[in-house]
């Protein structure tokens, strides 16, 4: 959209050298951005390098290279297992909270709820994500529990869970921390958890973190630019 | 004599239908638009929200809310600090003078533990606040939880 300048005759005037000068340095801008930017800047995963380039304001802190998850052994709220191979093939938003959280995880699953509302609008061809919610309350979370409540928020949404030795594997990987504390009774103590939902690409990779306050709109249209921006999605 | 019991009459009536007046003119706490989002059946413990209007001139202390369905509620405040949420349980609650004190997703709340019945949508809960000597009844609808997808709204 850059208009041509005028050709004048007689002497140039400073300002048509001043606007010709603009002009052409525009031009260059304009071609070493859509040109040379992505050969000097283009990331390079496992061999595989993407000419579209991530834009710039996505609502996630992105993982460029990503980080391969391993030794993830947790229990689905069917009581099956569930391990790094379960990440395969579909993207993964991982959320970790506990039941006994009146507030915070249900806001998040609803949140979340909308997003699977408007995901398929993006691209109907790629394969459904999943969603997991992880419970760091295995005490309390058991299967039995964790069905009903998950499924309350979207029949495909799965809960997950394990011993702490194997949760710690997951949270540790995904920079996710939980911890408990009193309350007024034994039985009654809460859970502080990270409130972040973590992305795993179809690879099985760490790939992204969006942070509170999460905003459906922020989350369905980062996704949507991360999953064309990625090799192979 | 009969003037100054006339003028004494006259003057306890006029108190009187003024202390009446003002009471009813700044109509002093008002709590309203409580409700409950409706939670998975199996959940025991539920969140309240709701708005506390204080118009009187002086700051009131919200002590104890009870409730009939509940075998405990308690004020929580939502913290997030460095993306980790915690639950902060405030023992009491100051409303000042003037203003208005906003439950809601993410701030404050109460924590509604314990279930005592089934609570599905459209239930109404008694809630039962303890300001100073005073008491507050009310009721909380358990309602729908959806969150709002603001960008069909302002961009479509």
């Amino acid at each position: 959209m850059n208009p041509e300048p005028k050709k004048q005759s007689g002497a140039a005037r400073p300002a048509f050298i001043i606007l010709t000068i603009g002009i052409v340095a525009m031009l260059l801008g304009s071609l070493f951005w859509l040109y040379l930017r992505p050969r000097f800047f283009a990331p390079v995963q496992s061999g595989i390098s993407s000419e579209q380039a991530l834009p710039k304001e996505i609502a996630a802190v992105y993982i460029p290279k990503g980080r391969p998850l391993a030794g993830i052994r947790l229990t689905d709220h069917n009581n099956q297992p569930f391990t790094e191979e379960h990440f395969k093939g579909k993207w993964s938003f991982l959320f970790f909270g506990f039941t006994h959280c009146p507030d915070v995880c249900p806001t998040t699953l609803l949140v979340m709820k909308a997003v699977w509302a408007r995901i398929p609008e993006a691209d109907k061809q790629a394969p459904e994500p999943q969603l997991l919610f992880v419970s760091v309350d295995p005490d309390r979370d058991t299967p039995e529990i964790l069905k009903p409540y998950t499924t309350f928020y979207h029949p495909d949404f799965l809960g997950v869970t394990a011993e702490h030795k194997f949760l710690d594997i997951l949270t540790t990987q995904v920079g996710a921390l939980y911890g408990y504390e009193d309350g007024e009774t034994e039985k009654e103590y809460t859970v502080n958890h990270s409130a972040q939902v973590i992305l795993v690409d179809p690879q099985g990779h760490f790939r992204a973190v969006f942070s509170p306050p999460l905003q459906v709109d922020e989350i369905v249209k980062t996704f949507t630019a991360i999953r064309e921006y990625h090799p192979g999605n | 004599m009969f003037l100054n019991k006339y003028f004494s009459l006259l003057l306890v009536l006029f108190v009187t239908l003024f202390t009446t007046a003002s009471i009813q003119a700044s109509e002093p706490v008002k709590i309203t638009d409580a409700w409950i989002p409706e939670a998975p059946p199996v959940v025991k413990v539920m969140a309240g929200y709701l708005k506390i209007n204080n118009a009187t001139k002086n700051d009131i202390v919200i002590t104890q809310v009870k409730s009939d369905d509940f075998e405990t509620v308690e004020i929580h405040q939502t913290v997030e600090k460095d993306g980790m949420a915690r639950m902060v349980k405030q023992d009491k609650l100051v409303v000042p003078a003037g203003s208005e004190v906003v439950f809601q997703r993410g701030g404050l709340h109460l924590m509604l533990i314990n279930k005592k019945r089934a609570l599905k949508k459209g239930d109404k809960v008694i809630l039962n606040f303890s300001v100073g000597k005073s008491r507050y009844r009310v009721a909380a609808e358990v309602k729908e939880a959806a969150i709002e997808d603001h960008s069909h709204h302002h961009h479509h």
